[in-house]
C-alpha cells in the first residue's frame, strides 16, 4: 500500500504537479532526474549517441526506488538513463549527476577531487554545498525543497546550465 | 421627398452618378475594413500565441520544479505591456499555479485552464498554450490581452473610409456637377426648343445640332419633324389664302350678278307697267265703243281684261319683291300684335263671307321696318285664309313662342296642308302648289316674306300634313 502510494506520488511529481505533502527525499529524486532537462552536457561526455546518462546516487540515501521509477522509460535525447548506487570509493567520473547523500563534508572535497575534469553535474543536500564547490545544492524553505545552483563551478567542468534553471535557483556564484 | 421620376434630367444625372460612385466607393471600404479588421484579428492572435509560446518555455522550469514565484515573475513580465490584461500558469493537474491580474483590468485568469486555442470572447483575446519540457506536458499558459488595440484600428479604419466616402462623394458630386453637362446639355436645349415651339407655336425654331450619339439623331430628327410641319403649315396657308380669295371673287361676282339681276327684274317690271296701262285703258275704250258685240267677243275681251289685271298684280309682286331686297330697312319698335290685329280687320273686309275663327294670342313687341313686317304678316294670314277655304269653321291660330334670344311667331291653319317634300320649295319665287285655278295667287308672297324676315336676321320654315293644316313659323331676334 505505501509503495502503490509512492508509486503515484511519483507520477503526480513527474508531471510537477505541485502535490504536497509528498516526502522531501522523493521530491528529492525526482528534482535531480528533471535537473537533467535543463543542463547540456559536453559531446564527450557520453561513449555514444545511444549510450545512457548515469544518474549516481553515493551515501545513505533515503530516496529508495523512487528515482529509478522516474527515469523508468524515460529519455534524454535519444539516450536512456541509468541509476547507479556508488560505494564508497568508486570511481564517479562515469557518472553524468552525482548525488551525495547527507552532510557528508569531508567526503566532498575528496569527491570532487577525483571528478576534476569530469563532465559531471554533483547535487547535494549538505548545507552550503553550493558554496564549497557543489554546483546544486538542495535547501529547505519552511515546507519546499529549493535549490541554489553555482553556475560557475558547473561552467568550470564543461556544463551548461539553463537560464531556466539558474532563474530558479536562490543563490549564484560567479 | 418628390419621386425620383419627376427629378430633373440634371438631378438625376448627378445623384446616378453620385450614389453609384459613393455606393461603389462604401462596398469597396466596407470589404477594405472587415479584410483589414480581420488581418489585425489574426496578427493580434498569431503575437499573443507566439507570446504564450515564449512565455510558456520561460515557465517550464517554475513549473516543473514547483516555483510559484518564478512563475508569478515570469508572468510579470507582461506587466510592461499595457495591452495584457491576465494571465495565468496551470500546473499539469490544471490546477491555478500563478497568475497575472493588471490592477486597472478587471478579470482574472480562470481557476481552471481552458482548451488550448486563440479565441475572442467577452471582448478580450485569450490564448491558451500548453507548456511542454522535452516533448512532455508539464502545464498550462493562459494569456488574455485587452482588443482595444483592434478596437483602436478599426475605428482609425472606419474613420478613414468615413473621409474618403466624404472626399470621394464630393468629389463624384463635383465632378457630376461639371460634367453632367456634356450629356444634360443637348437633351435641355431641345427640350428647350420643344417647349418653345409648342407653347409659342412657332415652328421656324430649331433645336442646336449634336453630336452622333442618339440625342444627335434624336436632335435632327426633331428638327427634320419641324421642317415638315413648317412646310405642310405654309403649303396650307397657301391653300387656305387661294381659297379664301376665290370665294371673295365669286361672292363678288354673284351679287354683282345678283344686283343686276334685281335690277333688271325691277326695270323690266316697271317698263312693262306703262304698256299694261294702255292696254288696260283701251280695252275699256275699245269695249264701251264697240256695243254690238256678240257675247262671246265679250267673253273674249273679258279675257283680256282679265288677263291684264293678273299681269299687273304679278308686275306689282314682283316690283314689291326687288324692292324688299333693295330698300334701306327702317327700322323702329313694332308691336305685331297690333300689327295682327289690322292685317286680320283687313282679310276680314276682303272677303266678308268667309267665316273664319281668329285665335290671337299674346305678340310681343319687336325691333323692325314696320311696312315690311307687315307684309310678312300679310302674306302668312292672307295664305292661311286662302288655303282654309272650304273649312267649316276656319281655325287660324297666331302665336309667339320666347326662345334664347329670339321670338317665334307661328301662323296655324287647318286648311289643305302641303307635302312635307316640298316644304323649302314653297319659299321660291313663282313657285305654286296649287294650281292657280284651284287658289289664286302670285307665287310671290313666301319669297317676299322669308327675304324680309332674313334681312332681320331671322328665319323662316313650316311644317305641314296634306289635308291637316300647315304651320308656317318665323323667328326674330330680340335681347332676352
Amino acid at each position: 500500500m505505501a509503495l502503490l502510494t509512492r508509486a503515484l506520488l511519483g507520477a503526480a511529481l513527474l508531471g510537477a504537479a505541485p502535490v504536497e505533502p509528498a516526502s522531501e527525499a522523493e521530491v528529492k529524486a525526482v528534482y535531480l532526474f528533471q535537473f537533467t532537462k535543463f543542463v547540456e552536457w559536453p559531446a564527450g561526455a557520453f561513449a555514444g549517441p545511444r549510450s545512457p546518462l548515469t544518474l549516481c546516487l553515493l551515501g545513505a540515501e533515503p530516496m529508495g526506488g523512487v528515482l529509478e521509477r522516474a527515469v523508468e522509460r524515460e529519455t534524454f535525447a535519444g539516450r536512456p538513463y541509468a541509476v547507479r548506487r556508488l560505494e564508497a570509493g568508486e570511481d564517479p567520473r562515469s557518472c553524468h549527476v552525482l548525488f551525495l547523500a547527507g552532510p557528508e563534508r569531508g567526503r566532498l572535497a575528496r569527491v570532487l577531487e577525483r571528478l576534476s575534469g569530469s563532465a559531471t553535474l554533483t547535487v547535494g543536500e549538505a548545507p552550503g554545498f553550493a558554496e564549497r564547490g557543489g554546483m546544486i545544492g538542495f535547501v529547505r524553505e519552511g515546507d519546499k525543497v529549493r535549490f541554489e545552483i553555482d553556475q560557475a563551478a558547473a561552467e568550470a567542468a564543461g556544463l551548461k546550465v539553463s537560464a531556466r534553471l539558474l532563474s530558479l535557483g536562490r543563490r549564484r556564484k560567479g | 421627398m418628390p419621386r425620383f421620376a419627376d427629378l430633373p434630367f440634371r438631378r438625376k444625372l448627378i445623384l446616378v452618378i453620385t450614389g453609384t460612385s459613393v455606393l461603389s466607393l462604401l462596398l469597396a471600404c466596407v470589404g477594405f475594413i472587415a479584410a483589414e479588421a480581420s488581418a489585425a484579428r489574426r496578427g493580434m492572435a498569431a503575437v499573443l500565441s507566439t507570446r504564450a509560446l515564449m512565455l510558456a518555455d520561460n515557465s517550464a522550469a517554475a513549473l516543473t520544479f514547483r516555483d510559484p514565484e518564478v512563475g508569478a515573475a515570469v508572468l510579470a513580465t507582461l506587466d510592461a505591456d499595457p495591452r495584457m490584461a491576465a494571465a495565468g500558469l496551470y500546473a499539469a493537474g490544471g490546477t491555478l499555479f500563478a497568475s497575472f491580474t493588471r490592477p486597472d483590468a478587471a478579470g482574472e485568469p480562470p481557476a481552471a485552464p481552458p482548451q488550448d486555442g486563440v479565441r475572442i470572447s467577452e471582448g478580450r483575446l485569450r490564448a491558451v498554450r500548453g507548456v511542454h519540457l522535452e516533448g512532455r506536458r508539464v502545464g498550462t499558459i493562459y494569456l488574455a490581452q485587452d482588443l482595444t488595440e483592434l478596437y483602436e484600428t478599426l475605428a482609425r479604419l472606419v474613420a478613414a473610409a468615413l473621409c474618403v466616402l466624404l472626399g470621394a462623394g464630393l468629389a463624384a458630386f463635383a465632378l457630376a456637377r461639371r460634367f453632367e453637362r456634356l450629356v444634360s446639355g443637348p437633351l435641355l436645349a431641345l427640350t428647350e426648343t420643344a417647349r418653345a415651339v409648342s407653347e409659342r407655336g412657332d415652328y421656324s425654331l430649331r433645336a442646336a445640332p449634336g453630336g452622333r450619339d442618339e440625342l444627335g439623331t434624336l436632335t435632327s430628327a426633331f428638327n427634320g419633324m419641324l421642317d415638315q410641319i413648317a412646310a405642310r403649315d405654309a403649303a396650307l396657308r397657301e391653300t387656305a389664302g387661294t381659297l379664301e380669295r376665290r370665294v371673295a371673287e365669286r361672292t363678288a361676282d354673284l351679287a354683282a350678278m345678283n344686283g343686276e339681276l334685281e335690277a333688271f327684274s325691277y326695270s323690266v317690271a316697271h317698263d312693262l307697267r306703262a304698256p299694261l296701262r294702255h292696254i288696260d285703258a283701251f280695252l275699256k275704250l275699245l269695249s264701251e265703243r264697240l256695243t254690238g258685240l256678240d257675247a262671246e267677243s265679250r267673253r273674249h275681251m273679258d279675257v283680256i281684261a282679265s288677263a291684264a289685271k293678273r299681269m299687273g298684280a304679278m308686275i306689282d309682286g314682283l316690283i314689291g319683291l326687288a324692292r324688299t331686297t333693295r330698300a334701306e330697312l327702317e327700322r323702329g319698335p313694332v308691336d305685331l300684335r297690333r300689327l295682327a290685329e289690322a292685317v286680320r280687320a283687313e282679310l276680314t273686309a276682303q272677303a266678308p263671307a268667309r267665316a273664319v275663327e281668329w285665335r290671337l294670342g299674346e305678340l310681343p313687341e319687336v325691333e323692325g321696318d314696320e311696312a315690311l313686317l307687315r307684309v310678312v304678316l300679310e302674306n302668312l294670314l292672307g295664305n292661311a285664309v286662302k288655303y282654309t277655304r272650304g273649312r267649316e269653321p276656319a281655325v287660324i291660330e297666331v302665336g309667339a313662342r320666347r326662345e334664347p334670344g329670339r321670338v317665334v311667331v307661328s301662323v296655324k291653319d287647318n286648311g289643305v296642308g302641303f307635302d312635307m317634300r316640298y316644304a323649302e320649295k314653297l319659299w321660291g319665287a313663282f313657285q305654286r302648289m296649287h294650281r292657280a285655278e284651284e287658289f289664286e295667287g302670285t307665287g310671290i308672297g313666301l319669297a317676299s316674306a322669308r327675304r324680309i324676315v332674313a334681312r332681320h336676321g331671322g328665319e323662316t320654315w313650316a311644317e305641314a300634313e296634306p289635308g291637316r293644316g300647315a304651320t308656317f313659323r318665323f323667328s326674330l331676334p330680340m335681347k332676352s
